[in-house]
Formats: structure tokens, sequence, C-alpha cells
């Protein structure tokens, strides 16, 4: 993909991006990449790193986003027309690196990795936020 | 019965106020439009002139008078890019999307091969960085030089190690005057709805003291606002050129000048050590202005 393309060459670009991965992981389920000891790593440090005042207001920045009506489903696109709630920086720095492909978003009180490319919910873990 | 006059007289008057409020903004562009511009800048020939816009992606009415207004003021203050604060887009990234909330409105400005910079908000799907007219390159977070300026875009929406350590990395090799970074969340802010973002500030401040960045601008609030300069740098917020949130901002002590009644856009001027602003609102009228030292500079 070229870095200065026509918004239709995005949109051609994203949909064949999304089937060929859809295509790809078919069978990915809930936890292929949280596995249970990265989940525990996770929970731990949102739980460690948000205290008091500051997980009050990291909780209500998450919530109030909007993005309701994203679904918790593996491989299944982030809808376009939701908020991608902003990942706090302190607590971004605290969590494993990602390959840049893939992000960390909060929807609500779950975490979710989601593909930047596609937008495709590549995993998520319920109730990360305490 | 009763209910349905009710409901009738409700109706009747929620259009009634509808239609005032739009006759109101249309009669106040129209005024304007038969007024002179007044530019408070002082058009030198070799300076750096730009625009900043933010949170513009409505694709409302209100989007394009702003822009209308730019193509006004572009014929007095020949600004040659445009900086975007994010939110460029919002509902959605289709083609439709960036040819109704970008293409359509700023048209005669691109039709006059100006350059926009974008950065990328909470409403942005990180694949704008690939769309043409935001010249990102390619990359979420990015810099470019124009004269005596480099300016750094940043993706505060995911601000990661990644991130932080190419903007340390960048900023430190660089000894041009001015470093003005501009991204979406402000780590300074009056705002009720969002406020400071404290949780930014608490990661980029100190990159920003410890590498001589002068200024910089973010969006995401709906209003326009200039802080006191907090630990010597600059800070603004432009991210009403398409929303506004009217009555959000609550004066407070960091406050230097807000302002949240209309949309508004920034013209900034940068002649050697001084950098000259004005901001404007959707009729046209000038809200703001004024120009700053470079802090480092009258240190010096």
């Amino acid at each position: 993909m070229s870095k200065d393309v026509k918004p239709e060459e995005i949109e051609t670009h994203k949909k064949a991006f999304e089937e060929m991965v859809r295509r790809a992981r078919a069978g990915a389920k809930p936890g292929d990449l949280f596995a249970a000891d990265i989940a525990v790593y996770i929970r731990n440090t949102i739980k460690k790193e948000f205290k008091g005042t500051d997980r009050k207001e990291l909780r209500e920045t998450v919530l109030e986003a909007d993005t309701k009506g994203v679904p918790l489903r593996v491989n299944y696109p982030y809808p376009e027309t939701k908020e991608l709630t902003q990942i706090p920086p302190t607590l971004l720095l605290k969590l494993p690196q990602l390959p840049k492909q893939v992000r960390f978003r909060f929807v609500g009180k779950h975490l979710l990795l989601v593909d930047r490319e596609n937008g495709l919910i590549v995993d998520y873990m319920k109730n990360a936020l305490p | 019965m009763k209910r349905l006059s009710a409901l009738v007289m409700t109706i009747a008057l929620l259009l009634t106020c509808g239609l005032v409020q739009d006759v109101r903004s249309q009669k106040a562009v129209a005024v304007s439009k038969n007024e002179p511009l007044k530019v408070n800048l002082p058009i030198k020939k070799d300076s750096v002139k730009f625009a900043i816009i933010g949170d513009t992606g409505s694709g409302t009415d209100k989007q394009q008078q702003i822009a209308d207004m730019m193509v006004r003021y572009k014929e007095t203050f020949p600004f040659e890019f445009v900086l975007m604060m994010g939110d460029n887009l919002y509902g959605g990234d289709s083609a439709k999307d960036y040819q109704k909330k970008f293409e359509s409105v700023y048209k005669p400005l691109l039709d006059a091969k100006l350059k926009f910079y974008a950065t990328l908000g909470n409403h942005d799907e990180a694949n704008q960085r690939l769309y043409e007219h935001f010249n990102m390159n390619g990359d979420e977070y990015y810099s470019f030089k124009k004269g005596n300026v480099t300016f750094y875009s940043l993706n505060s929406n995911y601000m990661d190690k990644k991130q932080v350590d190419w903007l340390e990395k960048e900023l430190a090799k660089n000894n041009t005057e001015w470093k003005i970074c501009f991204f979406h969340h402000p780590p300074y802010s009056s705002g009720k709805a969002h406020g400071s973002d404290t949780q930014l500030r608490e990661v980029v401040e100190p990159i920003f003291i410890k590498n001589g960045v002068n200024v910089v601008f973010a969006g995401h609030e709906h209003f326009y606002e200039r802080l006191k300069p907090q630990k010597g740098i600059y800070y603004f917020i432009s991210g009403a050129g398409g929303k506004l949130r009217s009555g959000d901002v609550q004066t407070t002590q960091i406050t230097a000048k807000a302002f949240d009644q209309d949309l508004s856009f920034m013209l900034i001027e940068i002649v050697d050590d001084q950098m000259h602003f004005q901001v404007i609102s959707r009729s046209g009228k000038t809200v703001d202005s004024g120009v700053l030292t470079n802090p480092r500079k009258k240190m010096a």
C-alpha cells in the first residue's frame, strides 16, 4: 500500500485485508492471544497502575466513550462509527509492547486487541478494568 | 386533543428556534461578507504562515462556513499549509466520508495546492495515515520542517514506547529555533467535559521541557483556549473547526483566553523569534490575537 493514496484505495485495501485475515483465522477464539498467564499479568498491571482517583478517572474516560455496540467477538470488525478510546500513556508504557499492527483498545471495562490495518478484533479480555 | 395540540406547539416552537438560530448564523456570516477582513499579523515575506483547525470532520454547514472563512482570510493572509488537530472524520472513514467531511469542504484550499498535515484523534482510524491529502507519509507520528520551525505530529491516542522513543530521539537531534508539537488530546485544558489529559502530560511534558519544545497545539475540546505558559511552554487548544461545545470552558487559573461561543480556527505567522497568532470565529470576528516570543530565546 502506497503512502499517499485515495480514500477508495484505502477502503478496498481494508476490505480485502479484512477478508483475508478472517479466512486465515477462521478458527480463532477468545484467549488465543490473551492467554491465561498474559491475562493475569495485564489485569495486575492495570490494577497496580490505576488506584484511587486515577482509577476513577480512567473508568470515567473509558466508560463515557462512545463504544456501545462494539461486538465482543473475535474476527468481527470494530465498527468504524465508534470511538477509539485513548489508552492512557502511563498504562500503555507498562503493558506488553505489541507489534505496530495490533492495538489495545478499551470497550467499556473490557480490553480488546484490534488490528489497526483492517479493524478486526483479534482477541478480547472481559472485565480487564477493575 | 390537548396532548396533540401541546405536541404541535412544541414542534412548532422547536422548529422556530431552529430556524431563528439558522437565520441568525447565516446573517452573521452574510454581514461579515461585506466587511473588510482585519488581519492582525505582520505578513512578512519569508515568514512561516499557516492555519490551524481541529475536530473538523462533521460534514456540517458550520464546518463549511469555517472553511469558507479560511478561504476569505487566505486572500489577505496567504497561509501556506494547515495543521489538523485530529477527529478529522467523525462517524466513519469510508470514501464517502472523506469526500463529504474533507475534500468537498476544503476544495478551494486543496485546489490552491495547500497542504494539510493531520494528526489522529479518537474518532480517526489509523488508515488515515495513508491518505494523500493528510500528508502523514504513512506514519501515525511524523515531523516536517518549514523555515526555522520543525513540526511534530504525534498520535496522542496511542502513545506507546515506540512513539515516545521516536519523539525523544527526533527532538534531541534537532536544533531548530522553533519546535512545535501538535496532537489531539490537550495536556492542559479548562474544559468541563474533558479537561487536562494528565496521563498524557505525565509522559510528554518532561520530554518537551528537556528538548526545548516551544509551543503545543491540541484539539479534542470543542472550543478555543490559550493557556498561560506552563513550565516555559505555550499551549493552545483549537478544537472547534467543525463541532462546538458551547459553554464548556470554565475559566481557570491556567486560562489566558478562551472562546466557546462559536466555531473557530487559528492563523499563525512565525517571524524569526516571534510567533504571531489570530483566532477567528465562523462569523469572521477576531476572538484572540497576540504575539509570543520564543521562550528559549527570551531566556538566552
